[in-house]
């Protein structure tokens, strides 16, 4: 019987998440905007990193390899280290009005979505950018297998901080009443800055990257990859990454099940 | 014709005090929220520079004019509206016949209509109090003649973002359902350049001045008015003349998606009204 349910529950999501993977093909050659941006964006990034860091030198743990390989990965699993589920869109829109009749958690539901959603970018980005990755200068590979296989368990946890992290600032932008876009705008420069998704936080001026190391934002982002380019002692890190895990699923919970009946729908 | 023109444009500073009073506390947020987008964007580009003290041939205070001025060119657009943003959007769901039976030009209700010069004034202010901290820290020689070629740049790259903006809209003319979006898409890819783009690859680089013209919305523009190394005389007048050129491209594709909507009208809507 338990086990009938678990299947059920895994059908749903894998479900879910197979409709959502085929949803950008709805927009057509579009999509290819998305695409042209991150390759620029990462290109950019790649260009500028030699004229900063010069061959041979170790700037703050890092040397220029490791940061090229920070930064392209970064890329590469962009979506993983910035969880963004449609949540906040599905408030605004008046979507999840019906997401509250399925027979799946909200959170969870969502998190099968944007996991589907992942699926087009990583097989026209992702893939790409690590194949032509040694044509770019960079060397893709971890700093070892172990911390490959550590790096994996990260990113995991990663994505369960991120959809914690998510449903927090849903939560927010119930309590306040505002649309999701308001909120949205501060919490990407929050998280640009104090995740290391994009830059390591170890170059940041001013040691701000000692106290941003902390926070959850780069529990979400910089851990996986500080154990990726092996900048960073793995066991602290995933210790605190389930720390993380564990705080933010008991507050976000609690605080979502305060708020969900102020959930106000607009549509349109 | 002007007359007019700033008598629309006031209504809509009006409504836009009236709005704001009516709803203090959430214009309070929103102007809040919007100044830390603006302002957040270029900390982390500013943060890189400080930590190694230069990007390229950039100094850390070029870096900082770079982004102000992107700030700048960034908050006067949105100070105007955001028919640039969403021109698609309302070429493609039919909305542009809200504006074809009002009793004014095309042009002069896409320039009036949302002006909301109230909300954006604090991201405006640091952007230009940055652009005259970083000119004092750069001793840069200023003259009539600079500020000059200062207001044209910045017009320059105000006309860029807009004719990229509606050259790709016009698409929503012939694909209204496919390209209802494409605007904002497009807007994602030309406001990605945070770095000054010298380290790039020249191909690369060409295509950022040209096909994605991100680099004509700060960068190259500040490179001109800083004179950074490597910077000629004649990069002040590129901006300007790319806003021509893109200018008349944007313009003939809309005037032609137009001529072709006036004869299809739009297909967007079945006849009980629903939308396909």
């Amino acid at each position: 019987m338990v086990s009938e349910v678990a299947q059920r529950f895994v059908r749903a999501h894998l479900a879910t998440a197979r409709i959502a993977a085929f949803g950008p093909l709805a927009d057509g050659p579009w999509v290819a905007f998305s695409v042209a941006l991150r390759f620029v964006r990462v290109l950019i990034l790649l260009a500028i990193w030699p004229t900063l860091i010069p061959p041979g030198a170790v700037v703050s743990g890092y040397r220029l390899g490791a940061v090229l390989t920070y930064s392209l990965v970064a890329e590469v699993f962009s979506s993983q280290l910035n969880v963004r589920t449609p949540i906040a869109g599905a408030l605004w829109d008046g979507a999840i009005a019906k997401r509250f009749t399925w027979p799946m958690p909200l959170a969870t539901q969502y998190a099968a979505e944007m996991a589907g959603d992942w699926a087009l970018p990583m097989l026209l980005v992702s893939a790409p950018l690590l194949l032509l990755a040694p044509f770019l200068g960079v060397n893709p590979l971890p700093a070892s297998v172990a911390h490959l296989a550590l790096f994996l368990v990260s990113l995991v946890l990663a994505i369960a901080i991120g959809v914690a992290i998510d449903m927090a600032y849903t939560v927010l932008t119930v309590r306040i009443d505002l649309g999701p876009w308001v909120l949205n705008a501060a919490r990407s420069v929050l998280q640009a800055i104090c995740s290391g998704a994009w830059v390591p936080l170890a170059l940041l001026p001013f040691h701000m990257g000692a106290l941003f190391d902390w926070l959850p934002f780069a529990s979400a982002a910089s851990a996986p990859m500080r154990i990726y380019v092996g900048t960073g002692d793995p066991f602290p890190l995933l210790a605190l990454q389930v720390v993380w895990v564990i705080v933010l699923g008991v507050a976000v919970r609690a605080a979502w099940n305060v708020s969900r009946e102020k959930v106000a729908l607009y549509g349109g | 014709m002007a007359v007019e023109t700033i008598r629309l444009l006031g209504a809509g500073a009006r409504m836009n005090a009236i709005r704001i009073l009516r709803t203090r506390g959430q214009a309070i947020a929103h102007t809040i929220t919007d100044f830390i987008w603006h302002s957040g964007a270029m900390l982390a580009p500013i943060f890189v520079a400080v930590r190694f003290g230069h990007i390229g041939p950039w100094p850390v205070p070029a870096v900082v004019f770079m982004l102000a001025y992107g700030t700048v060119v960034s908050s006067l657009l949105d100070a105007l509206g955001d028919n640039y943003f969403f021109i698609s959007r309302r070429i493609g769901r039919g909305q542009l016949d809200h504006y074809l039976v009002q009793p004014q030009p095309l042009w002069r209700i896409l320039l009036t209509e949302g002006f909301n010069p109230l909300d954006f004034w604090p991201t405006l202010v640091l952007g230009l109090a940055l652009t005259a901290w970083s000119v004092v820290q750069l001793r840069v020689t200023v003259n009539l003649g600079w500020f000059g070629m200062l207001g044209i740049n910045l017009l320059a790259s105000m006309a860029v973002q807009t004719a990229f903006l509606y050259a790709w809209g016009s698409l929503a003319f012939w694909a209204p359902r496919g390209a209802e979006e494409i605007s904002s898409a497009a807007w994602s890819l030309i406001g990605e350049v945070g770095f000054p783009l010298d380290p790039v690859p020249r191909p690369l680089r060409l295509v950022l001045v040209s096909a994605v013209p991100s680099g004509l919305l700060s960068w190259l523009p500040s490179r001109a008015l800083l004179h950074v190394s490597g910077a000629g005389i004649v990069d002040a007048w590129l901006t300007p003349v790319a806003a021509i050129v893109l200018g008349a491209f944007a313009l003939i594709l809309f005037r032609l998606g137009l001529r072709h909507y006036h004869s299809t009208g739009s297909l967007r809507y079945t006849d009980h009204g629903h939308r396909r």
